[in-house]
């Protein structure tokens, strides 16, 4: 799946993002996004995709598999300790 | 609505308003005779309502702060541990934040094995930091504060530090930078509260906006153009950055609803809106946690104007571009400025002149035109 998100108005492939704080940073800010996304307080738009365990999906489809409940709800969640626990198994080594 | 965001219920408690230092712009502004600690009492009141007010899903985390809270001792936080411990299997989180002059082993032993993060405060490089971070006495603290730091480092332990930008470090971003990159310690760089110790010496100490702002552009240079060490961070302008590329603020200043996510006790149990309201905040006092439940904490009048703050209701915030990134700023630096919780950030000039320029640097980078 396409990495994509919207920046200013426009549309970008993470992937393509030449300076890497800039990339490293929206992977962070994303993936954070979808793992508080469900209860905050902040409202989520569906056009954002975001990093779920690993793998991209699109806001939508995590919705319409998980509803409202959050992470901390899901048997998969538990396995880790907390989230810097999950982020370091999934994503230190692409970041870096 | 909620009362608490999805985060949970930060709790600043202060462990002591008594210092082995006395750095010249500390919240807590106390004569170093007065020794008290948290009693056995409030330091119960304080977990234990905190959790049960929490309810079943939100894990409320504790941030141990002071004075100096390890002036409290090993015991202090064992006590914390074993009250902590009855509220399983509510996840239990605590930091620490310390001057660092007083680890030993021992402590340091009993914080990994109960998973106790540890957040230090440093201002630069020594000639630096010992221009505000000093003992009684006036001699600098630096040398036993990176003693406390190696003792960290050799246990494997995450380092983070706070620098407090100004008026004697503001104009040496760079040597900072270098030296928290030389040293691999991620750092965040604040601008001066006005509060306790800082309010007598505030005309030495003191920063502009503008001078906040430009130290914050070149702070978001240097990081941004750096990539020798991705892992070494500088939280202040990553989080500008994630702020205003996605439009989601993090961050206690520029969150909505920051009232939703903080309390602060008092050593004696008072209970403030944040860290950076105490006794010289009198009015805002929101009731005392022997005395009171949150419930009643939550209800009370104060509090609930604290939770009304939003930027729309700010009328110098309505037509800022920038509203729903920072969304108004912090409101005791609102307050710092002319006492009116209800006005922007003392700080929002160099906000804006830092979000100008980060939206400029990504747009040229993502070939973003207009």
């Amino acid at each position: 799946m396409v990495k994509e998100i919207e920046v200013f108005g426009k549309k970008v492939d993470i992937e393509t993002i030449k300076n890497p704080r800039l990339k490293r940073t929206l992977e962070k800010r994303f993936c954070r996004m979808f793992r508080y996304c469900p209860d905050s307080d902040t409202p989520i738009d569906d056009k954002y995709k975001g990093c779920y365990h690993g793998e991209w999906v699109d806001w939508k489809e995590y919705k319409e598999k998980y509803g409202d409940k959050s992470h901390k709800d899901h048997t998969e969640y538990k396995e880790y300790k907390d989230y810097k626990d999950y982020d370091d198994k999934y994503h230190t080594d692409e970041w870096v | 609505m909620e009362r608490i965001n999805q985060r949970g219920l930060g709790i600043i408690s202060k462990v002591t308003e008594s210092c082995n230092l006395a750095c010249k712009y500390c919240y807590a502004e106390h004569d170093n005779k007065i020794k008290s600690i948290m009693s056995d009492e409030t330091l119960e009141n304080t977990i234990t309502k905190c959790y049960e007010f929490s309810g079943e899903r939100k894990d409320p985390h504790f941030i141990w702060h002071g004075g100096e809270p390890l002036l409290g001792g090993l015991e202090f936080f064992k006590n914390v541990i074993k009250i902590q411990d009855k509220f399983k299997p509510h996840k239990i989180s605590n930091v620490i934040q310390t001057n660092a002059t007083l680890i030993n082993d021992e402590i340091l032993d009993f914080f990994i094995q109960n998973n106790i993060h540890v957040g230090t405060s440093i201002d630069g490089p020594e000639e630096i930091h010992n221009l505000t971070r000093i003992y009684w006495g006036s001699t600098g603290a630096f040398k036993d504060v990176m003693g406390g730091v190696e003792k960290m480092r050799k246990k494997g332990m995450d380092i983070g530090a706070i620098v407090v930008l100004n008026k004697k470090n503001v104009n040496h971003i760079s040597e900072i930078y270098e030296f928290f990159k030389r040293e691999n310690i991620g750092f965040k760089a604040n601008p001066l509260i006005k509060c306790g110790r800082a309010i007598k010496n505030y005309e030495d100490l003191s920063i502009t906006p503008k001078e906040y702002g430009k130290a914050l552009i070149k702070l978001f240079d240097l990081w941004y153009n750096d990539f020798d060490n991705m892992n070494f961070s500088c939280d202040t302008v990553e989080e500008l950055l994630g702020n205003i590329t996605t439009a989601h603020p993090r961050g206690c200043d520029f969150s909505e609803g920051c009232q939703g996510s903080y309390i602060s006790v008092s050593p004696n149990g008072e209970v403030y809106p944040c860290g950076r309201f105490g006794s010289d905040t009198p009015d805002y006092c929101l009731g005392n946690i022997n005395k009171n439940s949150l419930d009643d904490i939550f209800e009370e009048k104060t509090k609930k104007k604290l939770l009304e703050r939003t930027a729309d209701a700010i009328e110098g915030c309505r037509p800022c571009e920038y509203k729903q990134i920072c969304n108004g700023g912090c409101m005791h630096n609102a307050y710092m400025k002319n006492g009116n919780i209800m006005d922007k950030d003392f700080y929002c000039a160099g906000y804006k002149m830092v979000l100008n320029h980060i939206k400029s640097v990504v747009k040229k980078d993502l070939g973003i035109t207009g």
